[in-house]
C-alpha cells in the first residue's frame, strides 16, 4: 500500500511538472498561430522596423510598424536600470557588509513592502503626482520616458537589491579575511575584493531586472503617454513613448479580428522573444558563477 | 451539498478511495450543475417561462454602466434571474456574441464591414445615444471652437493656444487608442470628412476616465470624452457655437454623436427579448438618462 501511494504521488508530481511545460508550449503555439499570419504577410523586417503604427486608417492603407515601440520599451527599461542599479547595489553592499543587525531587518522589511505594492497603485501615483511634477519642474508634457523609467526603477529596486545582496554574500569569507589581514580598510575591501567577486551575480540581476522592466505593463502605460512615435530628438527622455506591452493592452479590447488583432499578437511574439533572450543571458551568467565557485 | 454528503460516506472507506471517489463525485456534480443551467436556458428558449432569465453580457466599456445598472434593476424585478455583465471592449463584445460565449454583446460603434461579412447573423439593437464632448482644463480661457479649428488641432497644424485666442502655450492633444468606440465616433465626425489621421504625437489614454484625469491635470490639454463622463473637473467647449448637451445631440445640432448597441445572435430568444424590452421600456430609458446618456425612441432597427 505504502509503495503504491508513493508511486501515485510520484506520478502526480510528474504530471504537474509536465503540465507547466505543456501550458508554456501551448501559449507559445497559440501566440505564434495568431501572430504569424501578419508577420508573413508584411515580412518580419517591415513589422519590426516599420515606423508607423496606424491599424485603423481613415485615409489610405493601415500600417503596422512597431519599431517606435521596441525603442520605447528598451528606452524605458534602460532608463529604469540607470536609475535603480546604483542605489540598488549600494543598498545591497550596505545591507550585507555594513549594516548592524537591527538596520538589516528594518531594510529587509522595507524591501518586502516595496515588492508588495501593486503596479497599478504605482502607476496611479505616477499619473497624479509624478507626471505633473515633471511637467512643472523639468519640462515637456509630463507623460514621458522619464516618468516610466522612474516608476519602473521603483519596481525594479527590490529585485536588484535582493539578487545583488545574494551575490555579495556568495563571495567567500576567506577573501574578506585575507584582505583585512593584509591591512586593507573596509572600503578598500568592498571596492577591490567584494564588488569584483560579486560582479557576475550583480550583472545577472541587472539583466533579469531589465527583462522584468520590459515586460511590465500597467504602471508604465499610465505615465508614458503611449504615443507610437520615436522621441524627437531621439535622446529626449521628456518625450512620450509607447512600449510594446502598452500597445497590446491598450488596443486588445477593441481590435477587430483580422490584421489588427494579429498585429497585436505579433507584438507579443517580439516581446516574448526579447524577454526570453534577456532571461537566457541572465541564467547563463548565473550558471557561470555557479561553476566558478 | 453533494460534496459534503459524499464526504460522510467516504469516511467509512479507506482514505485513498475516499479521495478518488470525492474527485469523481465533484466531477459528476459539476456536470450535473452545468446541465441544470442548460436546462433552464433551453426552458426559457422554448418559451415555457421567462421568469428565470439567465444572461451573459459583455462588450463596450461605454455601454458597461448602462448594462450593469439595467441588469441590477432587472434582477430586482425578476427574482431568480441572473445577468452577468462584463467589459472587454466593443470588438470583444461582437466577437463573443458571434461565437456564442455570451448571449448579448454590447458595442459603442456600428458593426464593421469585416464583422458583418464574417458574422452575418448578428442583429444590433440600438439602446441609447451618446455625444462626444471636446474638453479642456477649466482654467483655459478658450470657451468655443470651430470644427475647422478642431480639425487643425487634431491634425497637428495648430499647436499653440494663442492661435485660438488663448495663452501662449503648446497644446497637448489627448486622444484614445485605435479601435476605441469613442475615438471611432470622433474620427467619423471630425477627421473623416477631411480624410486625415489624428496626429501621431497625440498622447493616448485608454479610457474615458483617464482622458478626463489627463485633461483635468494639465492646463494646456485638449481631449474628447463621452458626454456621460463630463463633470466639473473639465470644461466642455462649444463646437461651432453649439453646446454639447443632451438636447443638442437629440435634435442633431451637435455633430459628434453615436448610437450604443446591444447585439444578439439571430433574433433574441425570450430571455434576451425580455431584457432588451426592459432597457427600451420607460424605466430602462430613465436609467440611461440618469447615467447621462441619451434615450432612444423605440426599437429603431427592428
Amino acid at each position: 500500500m505504502n509503495r503504491k501511494a508513493e508511486r501515485v504521488i510520484e506520478v502526480s508530481l510528474f504530471a504537474s511538472a509536465t503540465c507547466a511545460i505543456v501550458i508554456v508550449a501551448l501559449i507559445l503555439l497559440f501566440l505564434i498561430k495568431e501572430g504569424a499570419p501578419i508577420l508573413l504577410k508584411l515580412g518580419v523586417r517591415n513589422f519590426c522596423l516599420g515606423m508607423t503604427w496606424n491599424p485603423i486608417a481613415i485615409a489610405g492603407e493601415p500600417s503596422y510598424g512597431i519599431f517606435p515601440m521596441i525603442v520605447g520599451s528598451i528606452y524605458v527599461a534602460i532608463g529604469s536600470l540607470i536609475l535603480a542599479v546604483p542605489p540598488g547595489v549600494a543598498c545591497a553592499i550596505f545591507l550585507v557588509e555594513v549594516a548592524p543587525g537591527w538596520a538589516q531587518s528594518l531594510i529587509r522589511r522595507g524591501i518586502e513592502l516595496l515588492v508588495g505594492i501593486p503596479s497599478v497603485v504605482l502607476g496611479f501615483f505616477g499619473l497624479v503626482l509624478l507626471v505633473p511634477l515633471i511637467r512643472e519642474n523639468i519640462g515637456g508634457c509630463g507623460f514621458s520616458i522619464l516618468a516610466g523609467s522612474i516608476i519602473l526603477a521603483i519596481m525594479a529596486l527590490p529585485h536588484i537589491i535582493t539578487i545583488s545582496a545574494d551575490a555579495i554574500k556568495a563571495v567567500p569569507a576567506t577573501y574578506r579575511e585575507a584582505s583585512i589581514a593584509l591591512g586593507a580598510t573596509k572600503w578598500q575591501t568592498i571596492k577591490g575584493i567584494i564588488l569584483p567577486g560579486a560582479r557576475s551575480g550583480i550583472v545577472a540581476g541587472v539583466i533579469l531586472g531589465m527583462g522584468n522592466s520590459i515586460g511590465e505593463t500597467m504602471a508604465v502605460l499610465m505615465v508614458t503617454g503611449n504615443t507610437p512615435v520615436l522621441p524627437e530628438p531621439l535622446y529626449n527622455v521628456l518625450e512620450p513613448a509607447r512600449t510594446m506591452t502598452a500597445n497590446i493592452v491598450i488596443e486588445m479590447g477593441y481590435a477587430a479580428p483580422g490584421d489588427h488583432q494579429q498585429a497585436l499578437f505579433a507584438t507579443g511574439i517580439v516581446l516574448l522573444l526579447m524577454v526570453a533572450v534577456l532571461n537566457l543571458m541572465s541564467h547563463h551568467v548565473l550558471s557561470r558563477i555557479g561553476v566558478e565557485r | 451539498m453533494g460534496i459534503i454528503s459524499t464526504g460522510d460516506y467516504g469516511m467509512r472507506w479507506s482514505n485513498d478511495r475516499a479521495g478518488a471517489l470525492s474527485v469523481l463525485v465533484i466531477l459528476v456534480a459539476s456536470l450535473a450543475v452545468s446541465g441544470c443551467i442548460n436546462d433552464t436556458k433551453s426552458g426559457a428558449g422554448a418559451g415555457e417561462s421567462v421568469e428565470n432569465v439567465e444572461l451573459q453580457i459583455a462588450g463596450s466599456t461605454t455601454v458597461l454602466p448602462i448594462a450593469e445598472e439595467c441588469a441590477r434593476v432587472f434582477m430586482e424585478k425578476h427574482p431568480g434571474s441572473r445577468i452577468d455583465v462584463a467589459g472587454g471592449g466593443s470588438s470583444h463584445g461582437i466577437k463573443a456574441v458571434a461565437e456564442g460565449t455570451v448571449d448579448i454583446g454590447t458595442a459603442s460603434r456600428e458593426l464593421k464591414e469585416s464583422e458583418r461579412s464574417r458574422y452575418p447573423d448578428l442583429i444590433p439593437h440600438p439602446i441609447a445615444k451618446d455625444g462626444v464632448a471636446i474638453v479642456v482644463h477649466p482654467s483655459n480661457p478658450v470657451n468655443s471652437i470651430t470644427m475647422e479649428e478642431l480639425r487643425r488641432i487634431y491634425t497637428g497644424e495648430i499647436t499653440n493656444w494663442k492661435d485660438l485666442g488663448g495663452v501662449d502655450a503648446r497644446i497637448m492633444v489627448v486622444s484614445r487608442e485605435e479601435g476605441s468606440g469613442t475615438r471611432d465616433c470622433f474620427e467619423h465626425a471630425v477627421m473623416k470628412p477631411i480624410n486625415e489621421e489624428i496626429t501621431d504625437t497625440a498622447i493616448i489614454q485608454d479610457s474615458n476616465g483617464k482622458v478626463r484625469a489627463t485633461v483635468a491635470g494639465n492646463e494646456n490639454a485638449i481631449g474628447f470624452l463621452s458626454l456621460g463622463y463630463v463633470n466639473q473637473d473639465v470644461k466642455a467647449l462649444k463646437l461651432d457655437g453649439v453646446e454639447p448637451t443632451v438636447e443638442n445631440v437629440v435634435n442633431g445640432k451637435y455633430p459628434i454623436s453615436r448610437t450604443l448597441w446591444m447585439i444578439t445572435k439571430g433574433d433574441p430568444d425570450p430571455g434576451e427579448e425580455e431584457f432588451l424590452d426592459f432597457i427600451l421600456s420607460e424605466e430602462g430609458q430613465e436609467i440611461v438618462e440618469e447615467l447621462h446618456f441619451i434615450p432612444v425612441g423605440g426599437r429603431g432597427s427592428r
